[in-house]
């Protein structure tokens, strides 16, 4: 074997075993939704389950309201995101081709905000969304995240700029408008930078816990990451139910992922974020 | 013109659909419809629930102009979420209160003195455990009615007990001391089983390679395990209620001595580096597994040993008894009412419901919790007992020498210094002495400064 292929072939076996370490947990929460209460606790997590159960789905949908979970995360997910790709695309083609005293100052403070963490706002949002009577809606789940982040305004500020302005120039040449602009041009060819922006987006909607913890309260507002860990006790908890509903919660996500792959390679390969 | 048209027009329409979408999508957050209430009741146990929304289902029935909201917040973020709500005043109308976070939500003034509301509704409060009901008093202040109670037992492993000739009248009537280890190390050791199938007092055991330990003991504060042991060693973790913290008294570290010896010297009980939390497996987890034999935990945890075992395949059993005696740490709960609730007069409605013998009945009935109304408790235990379990070792516990759970005003630090050294000690890193002088000394220090 020449020096090539025996690197070649140590390569390969090193990158199988990241995706092996990466996929494993997906993989055991899958086997374990499988799996009865005491299989759970008499074998190994990788032990395949057998005799496979379907009985963890079952009590999922009859003794808790899996399906509401599910429904009510979408609407929140979608309406964010929709919501998110609108509004970061408008205040990115501002501060990328816009010229206006202090937009530069203004993007940068806008984009510091990135730095605080989500605990520090926690508290006065909540003060914010209960004075305002919106505590335990859709609304109050909603508003705090669907006029654009500093983090996607941001992602899709630095992908316009690397649009030549000078196919700007030439459409304001043949006689089209700033609205115009973006809509027949620049939105048309970021389409791979919409669609990575839309699944970051979603994916972290649906995962956020803290915010739709602290200000829903009650079950037709309750999102999955939410019922998921209200399911565990203070001491014990069903694992095997547990996890079968985070395996249900990561379906969705994973039908994004494969919808928007493309687009989202595309996206990294173009803007050279990793 | 037509281009700032058109672009207003766009934006107000891509304004219109969202607020439109959101607007569709949120329910009306008014808690007066119609004339009907609408009340927040939050709770953390998952395994209570069921049995709380027949409680409410019946509550709804004789009230018609009440609703209630049956919130369930997971323990892990049930503090955190409370007292978000504080600091904004918006917190649910009547809550679960544990002893540990009362000295603090009273000190806050965000829960409700019900002692001039007893006396107006001529409430018969002798019904009550004494035991418990103090325990939610602090002179002529009452903070709640007493819903439940609960206490620290020996849970087992049958097919283990009966392989080490062991009978559940041996398991009840166990003993030890600090020097010889007592009956209760002797049974421990007929228990503890090595690779090679050898017992700890064998020559040969291999003390690294043990297949099952004859006790997993594990609490983040030292309720299921050395408060017990403290307490049968006549150890007492406070000089009274709201006062100074006694936990280096010799009485104490003794007994804390006597659970890491469990560990390290006799090689009984589970290492550390199985049962320190919070990353250790809980204990009807270990106890599933066939990691340890027996264990000590709360009946809060009864469903979830029955449902991590066979049926029959467990029983419950008391606590050994100590130089000083019997004794088992004994709690309850209580729903509190948010000192700030749009409607007092409907809360009040719900808490007395809720404590009252018609609904501690039908929760004790269905095997949930004890009740706080002891004449209630034998419905507790006939539940259990149609599903083959005995679980009246509980019930002796709470009628022998009990302590309750300390009243202090800084239980925040107690617990993180105590979960922090604890760990090291029953890693065999730290000395119990060490250990407790340094839990002694912060949380001492924490209640003078008010944290």
């Amino acid at each position: 074997m020449s020096s090539t292929a025996v690197r070649r072939t140590l390569l390969y076996v090193a990158l199988l075993a990241g995706a092996l370490v990466s996929v494993a947990p997906y993989l055991m929460t899958l086997n374990a939704s499988f799996k009865t209460t005491q299989g759970m606790f008499s074998t190994q997590a990788w032990t395949p389950a057998h005799p496979a159960t379907f009985s963890n789905f079952s009590s999922l949908w009859s003794q808790y309201d899996m399906s509401g979970f599910m429904v009510h995360t979408l609407i929140v997910s979608v309406a964010i995101t929709i919501g998110q790709v609108v509004f970061c695309s408008l205040s990115a083609y501002a501060f990328a081709r816009m010229e206006f005293p202090g937009r530069d100052l203004l993007f940068w403070g806008f984009v510091a905000t990135m730095m605080v963490p989500q605990i520090v706002t926690l508290v006065p949002l909540f003060f914010i969304m209960s004075h305002l009577q919106l505590a335990d809606t859709y609304r109050a789940l909603i508003l705090p995240y669907v006029f654009g982040t500093p983090y996607g305004i941001f992602l899709v500020r630095q992908y316009f700029r690397t649009i030549p302005p000078d196919l700007e120039a030439a459409a304001r040449i043949d006689g089209a408008g700033t609205w115009t602009i973006l809509w027949r041009i620049i939105l048309p060819l970021s389409r791979p930078i919409l669609a990575t922006l839309a699944t970051v987006t979603f994916v972290n909607s649906w995962n956020n816990l803290l915010w739709p913890l602290m200000v829903t309260s009650s079950e037709r507002t309750t999102v999955v990451t939410v019922g998921i860990s209200a399911l565990q006790g203070q001491y014990a908890s069903q694992l095997n139910i547990v996890l079968t509903a985070a395996a249900v919660a990561l379906l969705p996500l994973i039908a994004v992922f494969l919808l928007f792959q493309r687009h989202i390679v595309r996206s990294i390969a173009l803007t050279g974020l990793k | 013109m037509l281009k700032l048209t058109t672009r207003r027009f766009a934006a107000t329409a891509a304004c219109a659909a969202l607020v439109g979408l959101t607007a569709a999508c949120g329910g009306s957050s008014s808690a007066k419809a119609g004339g009907t209430v609408t009340l927040t009741y939050m709770i953390w146990q998952d395994s209570e629930k069921a049995a709380y929304q027949a409680s409410l289902d019946a509550f709804e029935k004789a009230h018609p102009n009440i609703k209630v909201n049956l919130e369930l917040v997971a323990w892990a973020q049930y503090w955190t979420k409370l007292q978000t709500g504080a600091a904004s005043r918006n917190m649910p109308d009547v809550f679960w209160d544990h002893l540990a976070y009362l000295p603090q939500l009273s000190k806050e003034g965000i829960i409700t003195d019900i002692s001039s509301k007893i006396k107006a509704a001529n409430l018969d409060t002798s019904v009550y455990n004494p035991k418990l009901l103090s325990q939610w008093q602090s002179g002529s202040v009452t903070y709640g009615l007493p819903k439940d109670w609960d206490t620290i037992a020996t849970v087992y492993n049958k097919s283990m007990l009966a392989k080490a000739g062991l009978t559940a009248d041996q398991m009840n009537h166990l003993t030890w001391d600090a020097t010889t280890g007592g009956t209760f190390v002797a049974a421990l050791q007929k228990l503890t089983v090595d690779v090679n199938g050898k017992h700890p007092n064998q020559a040969g055991f291999d003390s690294k390679h043990v297949k099952t330990y004859g006790i997993a003991l594990e609490a983040p504060n030292g309720q299921q395990d050395w408060w017990d042991f403290g307490l049968q060693n006549g150890c007492k973790l406070q000089d009274k209620a709201y006062g100074k913290w006694t936990v280096n008294t010799p009485a104490c570290v003794q007994a804390i001595q006597f659970e890491q010896d469990l560990r390290d010297k006799w090689h009984v009980a589970a290492p550390g580096s199985l049962t320190n939390t919070p990353n250790a497996a809980d204990l009807p987890t270990i106890l599933a597994k066939g990691d340890a034999a027996t264990t000590f935990d709360g009946d809060w945890d009864l469903t979830a040993f029955q449902a991590a075992m066979p049926a029959g395949s467990w029983g419950v059993s008391s606590l050994p008894s100590g130089p000083a005696g019997t004794g088992t740490v004994f709690n309850g709960l209580s729903d509190a009412i948010y000192s700030h609730t749009k409607h007092p007069a409907e809360a009040w409605e719900l808490e007395q419901w809720l404590a009252s013998p018609a609904s501690e009945k039908l929760v004790a009935d269905s095997g949930t919790v004890w009740p706080g109304i002891p004449t209630l408790n034998g419905g507790f235990a006939a539940a259990w007992k149609q599903k083959g379990v005995d679980v009246t070792a509980f019930q002796t516990g709470s009628e022998g020498n009990t302590m309750g759970y300390p009243l202090t005003t800084s239980n925040t630090t107690f617990n993180n210094v105590v979960l922090q050294d604890f760990n090291q000690v029953w890693l065999g890193q730290m000395t119990p002495q060490a250990a407790a002088d340094d839990v002694n000394t912060k949380s001492n220090a924490a209640i003078t400064s008010g944290n």
